[in-house]
Formats: structure tokens, C-alpha cells, sequence
């Protein structure tokens, strides 16, 4: 005898997954070839999510139409950050990506604070309150759409990874540089163009989120460090290791949140990711690496 | 060596002096820059020498600031006694934390860092019936040097004064001694160590518990300073970033590195509070644009052209003076060659 | 009779579907120097790692002067006298020469005179002149000196060489294989991981040969570089 209310604790917590998977596939795709822990990548979901505003407010595009418009935009923002700020330091090591990725995250939130003011904003979608109802069970549309979108992404990227020359050549480099660089594989090249797939992604996650989220300067924070233990709890680079792992952590969230505390389930959420990280450090589907 | 020491008492003497005379504002501000310099000492001892990018420092002010806050409230036990509490609890926990998360690197480490940082705030804030949840607990201002409170603000800062010249001779003795060696040879190449025989694992839950010892006391002294804890307020993610970021940009893994960073960025902090206090957000546009530029120019921090431009300016008035200074040049240019 | 320092037993070591090391059997005798040879990716470093205790093998044992050392950490195995170099020199960049040098002897203890006892090591491997000088003024061949210097004040009674000609020039090459014999005569077993051909034949009582992680020949160095099997493992690379 399933409990209603568990069901729905578990679907919600589903959709929660979904959210966190968009962002966690962006980070995967950048963690796997460039070896760059961005801890700007929330930054990227906050400044997709202002263009989403804008456009919306501007010239009345819809969230979801308005993807046409973002995929240049996150394209070209991709592009520039990575030539300007992170090319010349992709060879330092993880202490100086850090430290200089936490610098674009400050520098982009404090700008959105300047410009757009640390306001709470919405765009009011028709569809937002939509839901599909399945036995007393109410699965929101927006939310399902997200889900959908993080799944279908991750599925592309295997796809993008296992079936096509620049995939492939982008899978080398992850494993070998001095040896893909002998086979003549531009790496920077690589790099570029994951990063841009890694920001690309993350960015479409925000045409999604927009149509029942908050907007806000802070608003990538909370989910970026979310997205991160989906990405540890997973297994660093696996693409089905973070769709579980998003389904895991966001389930478990959601089912704390209605049978114990909001507060007290996120404590649990970190608490299995620090168990998990410490009996099971390269995650649930990660591999032991060669040194 | 006897010049430096020159400096230093020196520097003593100007800061035991010097708050006689001035304004209640700028004595705030020294206090808060004392008690920053002291959280970047703290964070320089794991996140600097061993370079385990720790983002969750102020965890060990937290539970400080708790315990000799609630010990006192609860019990009545002066938060003199409950800082030593409080010591002993942030540095034994320290010890847990490091043997707990020591074995994960770079990134997995500066997330778990984030992730019990998190924890403890939300605890503190669940625990409402103990810890008042999101308002805290309020002391009300009285004079009672015993209870560790006072009316008057000079007190304050002679006890941060003190506070931050132990922290100093801490980080003093770490740096010449001889754990300082082991945590900058981990910080180098922790395979490397282990292959010479080194148990990392030890040092770095050394240098963590050390760490903890540094920051803990600033956890009752910023308790009983500005009269209440939240857990918003002392277990705070940006603060820790803050602390981090502060020593980076000052020089990472250095003695005077966190000093210069911090002693420079709350004043500039300050500063454009009050200039610009409309501007919200400007403070993280400025962390965010010098930590790139740190990062990208001078990975040393601050103190790396500050040291070259101090040495050069002490070689310009030695060169007249020393006859030798030409052969060793001599041996420079060989070694380089 | 000649005793072993060193048994490697049965050892496996697999990366994911990879499988590094395959049943890897050998012995070092005490006061031989052993030569550890095979094509790239046949999994000598892999060997090396296990044994230094940086891999955990899936299954085997490694013994050493009789003791099971299979589940202790490397640094355990280093206080028993099992040290190392590394492919690509390791130094501490933050320290001078001689602090690095100085580092094990602080950390053992043994040696009342630490710098003292570090000055003589860096005099042993000819790097004294740069006992000051940071590391950024060490070339190759000098950084993998200071890796010996390093690994010899731990006091080894086995000392693995990873690739240590790797990259020098024949002169160098030969300096450092007279380096190596002098470290043995001084009492240390060698365990060399190499691949240029002319320095173990200089160097080696015996040699063991690994190819794609399984041992496919051992013995005398002469003997086993014209056995079909070494020849076809190292087809495609250049022997001498």
C-alpha cells in the first residue's frame, strides 16, 4: 500500500532531481575534459536566467521560446569567458581553478547585484501552475519539463561522447593529453568547445527553471552546490552516474523535507554526501583513475 | 633579523598606544580587521601551507561562539571558562573533520569543507529550544569583566590585540618549525611525501587542529563583542569564502600573506560601504576581480612584488655598504647558468 | 645462498575493464640490481605504485624480507626501508635543494645533524653546489638526482628507480649509472624500471620483463633481450 503523500514526496523529489541533473551535466561535461572544478557554474544558470527575464520582460518572449535566443547567447558568453579568463590557467592546478573560478562567481553575482538589484523575480507563466495528476499524485508541468530536459541532455552528451569524431577526440583528451596531443588533437580547441557545451547546457537549464523559479544575484549558489554532490555522488564524468545521483539526492531531500524538517533534510543530504564521499570516494559509478 | 624585531616591537608598541586617541569608528574597524587577519592566519595554516582549500573556516568561531555563549546563558559559566570550552570542542572536532575528510583532495575537500559548514548551521538553526533558531541568542550589555563584557570599547580591542598576537606567534612558530616544512613539502606534492615517509594524514589533522586553535578564540571575543550569535552570523559560508579569498589575495602559504590581505581588504571594505553604500554588491565585484587577477598575475598574492620591492629598496642601501655584495652576485649568476 | 629482500606474489591490479598487472610474479635478491623492463603501458610503474604502496592490488601480496607489507601505507613501507624514485622528478618546489633533502632526515629522526647529513647526501649525488638555490634552477638531469638524494635519506634498503634515464643525454645517462652502482655498493638493493637497453645492460645482474601487465620473461639481461617474445612486446619501439 504506497502512501499518498509518499508518492508525491518521491515524485517531488524527482522533479528536484531534475533540476539539479541539468546543472550537473554542465559540470561533468567541464570537470571530465577540461579538469575544471567550476565553482562558477551556478553564476552561468543565474546570468541565463536574468537574459530569460529580459527577454521576457523586454520584448514578452516566452521562457521556453526564448531558447532559440539563448543558445547564441550562451554560446558567445561560454566563449568569451573561456578565452579571456580561464585558457591561460587550464594547465595550474585544481587550487588556482578553484580560486579563480570562485573570482568569476563573485565578480558575476556582484554585478547582478549592481544592476539588477538583489530583488526577487518571476516571470508569471501561464503553464506554471499546470499539473498532471496520477492518483492523487500531482506532477507539475514545469517541473517535468526540466526533469525531461536534464535527462535528454545527459542522453545527448553520451551520445555526443561515444558516437562522434569530436566526441570521441574530447574523451581522449580527458584521458591522455600528452597522447592526444601527439595524435594531433587541438586541446585547446577541445577545451574550449567543452566548456562551451558544459556553460551551453547549464545555461538551457535556465530557460526551464525560469518558468516557475525565482530570479535572483544568489540564486545559482544553493543549486550549484547541490549539482556539485549530485556530480561527486554519481562519479566524476559519468553522465548516468550523475542522473542517478540527482534522482537519489533529490529524493532524499524531498522525502525528509515532508516527514522530518526542510532544514533537517538538507543536513541529511550532506551527511550522505560525506558518507558516500568517504567509503566510495570516485562516487557511485566513478572508476579508480591511473595516476 | 634584529631590524625586523625592531619593527614588530615597534608595531606593538603604535598598537597598544595609538586606540587612546582615536574614534570609536576607526577602533571598530581595527577590531574587525584583527579579528579577519586572524580567521586568515587560521585558514593559511590548511589552506595556504598544506593547500587544502578549506571554504568552511568560520565553523570553528561557530562552535565557539555557541558553546561559551550557551554555557554562560544557561549556566552562568563566565565565557572566559566557556572559551576554553570552546577551544577544546572546535579543535577536537577539527580532528574528527580531518581524519574524516583528509583523504579526499582539491575540490572534494573544498566541498565537504562547504558541506559541514552547512551542517552546522542548519543544526544550530533546527535546535531552536537551545540556540533561539534564525534569531540567535541576545545578550544584553552590561559591564562585567568577569562575564567577559563591557560597556566601553577599549577593552575589546586590547583583548582582540592580544588575541591577534597570539595568532601571530602561532603562525610564527609553524613557519619556522617543523611542521611548517612538512605542511608546504604536502602542499607541494603529497605523493612525494608519503614517499619519503611521511604520514600526511597526521600533519594535515595537525595543521587542521592547529587551524581550529587559531580561529576558536575569535568565536567567544566576536560573541560577547557585538552581544549576539546567530547561526547565519557565525556559521557563515560567506564569511569563510571571505577568509579564504582574503589570504589568497594577501599571499597563500606565507607568513605575512594573510596579515597583508586582510589588514587591506576589511579597511577597503569599509571604506566602500561608506562611500558607496547604495551599491550593493560592489564589495564581491571588487573580491571577485582581484582574486582573478591574483590568480592570473601573481599566484604569490600581494606580498610577492611587496617583498621584491622591500628587498630591492634594502639591496639599493646595503650596496654601498657591503663590499661583498659583488661576489655574491657572482655566485647568482653561476648558479642560474 | 642468496636471501630475497623483496617477493612480489600473484599480484593484480586492474583500472576499471583495464587490467594493469596480471598475476605478477618476481623476486628481488638483497644486493642485486634488478632491472624492471617492458614496452610503455605494459605496467612497470603500475608494479612500482603497488609496491610503494600507492595502489591497493586486488588481489596478491607484497613481501618484504619475509614481512607481509601488502596492506600497510606508504609511508609504513618507506619507515621498513622500502623507498622510491619517481618518472618525473617530485621535488618540493617550495623548498631549496637541500630542504628537500633535509625533509626525510628531520622526519626520521635518526641523524643528530639533519642539514649536515642532507649536505653529504647532495655531495654523494654532486648537487652541493646548489644546496641554496631553489628548485626552478635544477635541470632534469639534476632534479632526478635530487629525487635519489631525497629517497636515500629515508635510509632504503630497496630503492625503486622509476625511468631515471629517461630524457638525459648519454653523458648523463652514464654519469647516472655510475651514480646508481655506487648506491649499491653502499648496500642498497635497486629495483631499476628502465627502457633504454644500453643503461641495464651497463647496470643489471638480472632483468624482468612485463608486457601488457603479465611477466613474460626474467633472467639475464644478454638472454633475455634476444627471446622472441621481448622482441615482439617491444616491436613497433626502438630497443637500442
Amino acid at each position: 500500500m504506497v502512501d499518498v503523500n509518499l508518492a508525491q514526496a518521491i515524485v517531488n523529489g524527482l522533479m528536484l532531481g531534475g533540476i539539479y541533473m541539468a546543472l550537473a551535466v554542465g559540470l561533468n561535461v567541464i570537470f571530465g575534459v577540461v579538469k575544471i572544478v567550476n565553482f562558477a557554474q551556478g553564476e552561468f544558470l543565474m546570468l541565463s536566467m536574468y537574459s530569460v527575464y529580459w527577454l521576457y520582460a523586454l520584448i514578452y518572449l516566452d521562457p521556453i521560446l526564448s531558447i532559440v535566443l539563448n543558445i547564441p547567447i550562451s554560446i558567445f558568453v561560454g566563449w568569451v569567458t573561456f578565452k579571456y579568463l580561464v585558457k591561460d590557467v587550464v594547465e595550474k592546478g585544481d587550487y588556482v581553478h578553484i580560486a579563480l573560478t570562485l573570482g568569476v562567481s563573485f565578480m558575476f553575482i556582484g554585478l547582478a547585484q549592481i544592476f539588477w538589484k538583489p530583488i526577487y523575480r518571476g516571470i508569471p507563466t501561464e503553464y506554471a501552475t499546470w499539473a498532471i495528476s496520477l492518483g492523487g499524485v500531482n506532477i507539475g508541468v514545469t517541473q517535468l519539463l526540466i526533469l525531461l530536459y536534464g535527462l535528454f541532455s545527459a542522453i545527448i552528451l553520451s551520445i555526443f561522447f561515444r558516437w562522434t569524431d569530436t566526441g570521441r577526440a574530447m574523451r581522449a583528451v580527458s584521458q591522455d593529453v600528452m597522447a592526444s596531443m601527439l595524435m594531433g588533437v587541438n586541446i585547446t580547441k577541445m577545451y574550449t568547445l567543452a566548456w562551451i557545451i558544459g556553460i551551453l547546457v547549464t545555461s538551457l537549464a535556465g530557460n526551464f527553471l525560469a518558468t516557475f523559479y525565482y530570479i535572483h544575484p544568489n540564486v545559482g549558489q544553493d543549486i550549484f552546490l547541490y549539482a556539485w554532490f549530485v556530480v561527486v555522488f554519481g562519479g566524476l564524468g559519468s553522465h548516468i552516474g550523475a542522473v542517478i545521483g540527482s534522482i537519489i539526492l533529490g529524493i532524499v531531500q524531498s522525502v525528509a523535507t515532508m516527514y522530518i524538517s526542510a532544514d533537517l533534510s538538507l543536513v541529511i543530504v550532506f551527511l550522505v554526501f560525506i558518507l558516500l564521499l568517504l567509503f566510495r570516494p570516485e562516487g557511485l559509478l566513478g572508476r579508480e583513475v591511473r595516476k | 633579523m634584529r631590524r625586523s624585531l625592531q619593527i614588530v616591537l615597534a608595531a606593538i608598541a603604535l598598537s597598544i598606544v595609538l586606540p587612546l586617541f582615536m574614534s570609536l569608528y576607526m577602533l571598530r574597524l581595527l577590531i574587525l580587521t584583527y579579528m579577519f587577519v586572524i580567521l586568515a592566519i587560521s585558514w593559511n595554516v590548511i589552506g595556504g601551507y598544506a593547500k587544502y582549500l578549506s571554504l568552511g573556516q568560520t565553523v570553528f568561531l561557530g562552535i565557539t561562539a555557541y558553546t561559551s555563549t550557551m554555557l554562560f546563558v544557561y549556566l552562568g559559566i563566565t565565557p572566559w571558562l566557556g572559551m576554553f570550552v570552546g577551544i577544546l570542542m572546535s579543535v577536537a572536532i577539527a580532528a574528527v573533520i580531518g581524519f574524516l575528510t583528509f583523504k579526499l583532495r582539491d575540490a572534494f575537500f573544498a566541498l565537504t569543507s562547504i558541506a559541514i559548514i552547512q551542517v552546522f548551521r542548519l543544526l544550530a538553526l533546527y535546535f531552536k529550544s537551545y540556540t533561539g533558531g534564525a534569531r540567535g541568542i541576545i545578550l544584553q550589555p552590561r559591564n562585567d569583566p568577569i562575564n567577559f563584557m563591557f560597556l566601553d570599547i577599549l577593552p575589546y580591542y586590547y583583548i582582540s590585540l592580544g588575541f591577534l598576537v597570539f595568532s601571530i606567534l602561532l603562525a610564527y612558530f609553524l613557519d619556522k618549525g617543523k611542521l611548517g616544512y612538512y605542511l608546504k613539502a604536502i602542499g607541494d606534492d603529497e605523493l612525494a611525501c608519503e614517499a619519503i615517509g611521511i604520514n600526511t594524514l597526521k600533519y594535515k589533522i595537525y595543521a587542521f587542529m592547529l587551524s581550529a586553535l587559531i580561529a576558536a578564540p575569535v568565536g567567544t571575543l566576536y560573541a560577547q563583542y557585538i552581544m549576539y550569535v546567530t547561526p547565519d552570523g557565525v556559521f557563515s559560508f560567506p564569511h569563510s569564502i571571505k577568509v579564504a579569498v582574503m589570504a589568497i589575495i594577501g599571499g597563500s602559504g606565507t607568513l605575512l600573506g594573510p596579515i597583508i590581505g586582510a589588514s587591506i581588504l576589511i579597511p577597503l571594505e569599509q571604506i566602500l560601504t561608506v562611500y558607496f553604500s547604495g551599491v550593493y554588491g560592489l564589495n564581491l565585484v571588487i573580491y571577485g576581480v582581484l582574486l582573478i587577477l591574483v590568480m592570473r598575475v601573481i599566484p604569490g598574492g600581494i606580498i610577492e612584488p611587496l617583498e621584491n620591492f622591500v628587498k630591492g629598496m634594502i639591496k639599493n642601501m646595503d650596496a654601498g655598504v657591503r663590499e661583498t655584495s659583488g661576489e655574491s652576485l657572482k655566485e647568482e649568476k653561476e648558479v642560474g647558468g | 645462498m642468496m636471501t630475497d629482500i623483496l617477493n612480489v606474489r600473484g599480484i593484480t591490479k586492474r583500472f576499471g575493464g583495464l587490467v594493469a598487472l596480471n598475476k605478477v610474479t618476481m623476486d628481488v635478491h638483497e644486493g642485486e640490481i634488478l632491472g624492471l623492463m617492458g614496452p610503455n603501458g605494459s605496467g612497470k610503474t603500475t608494479l612500482v605504485n603497488v609496491i610503494s604502496g600507492i595502489y591497493k592490488a586486488d588481489s596478491g601480496q607484497v613481501i618484504y624480507m619475509g614481512r607481509d607489507v601488502t596492506n600497510l601505507p606508504p609511508h609504513k613501507r618507506v619507515e621498513l626501508g622500502i623507498a622510491r624514485t619517481f618518472q618525473t622528478p617530485r621535488p618540493f618546489n617550495s623548498l631549496t635543494v637541500l630542504e628537500n633533502v633535509m625533509m626525510p632526515i628531520l622526519h626520521f629522526g635518526h641523524e643528530p645533524d639533519v642539514r649536515g647529513t642532507a649536505y653529504k647526501l647532495l655531495e654523494f649525488v654532486g648537487l652541493e653546489k646548489y644546496a641554496e638555490s631553489p628548485i626552478g634552477k635544477l635541470n632534469l638531469a639534476m632534479r632526478k638526482k635530487l629525487d635519489l638524494a631525497r629517497a636515500l635519506g629515508t635510509k632504503p634498503k630497496i630503492l625503486m628507480i622509476d625511468e631515471i634515464a629517461a630524457g638525459l643525454s648519454e653523458g648523463e645517462v652514464n654519469d647516472m649509472a655510475n651514480l646508481l652502482m655506487s648506491i649499491r655498493d653502499s648496500g642498497v638493493t635497486l629495483l631499476v624500471i628502465e627502457h633504454v637497453i644500453f643503461f641495464l645492460r651497463k647496470l643489471c645482474d638480472r632483468v624482468v620483463v612485463l608486457d601488457e601487465g603479465v611477466k613474460i620473461a626474467e633472467g639475464d639481461v644478454e638472454e633475455v633481450i634476444r627471446m622472441q617474445e621481448v622482441i615482439s612486446a617491444y616491436i613497433g619501439e626502438v630497443i637500442e
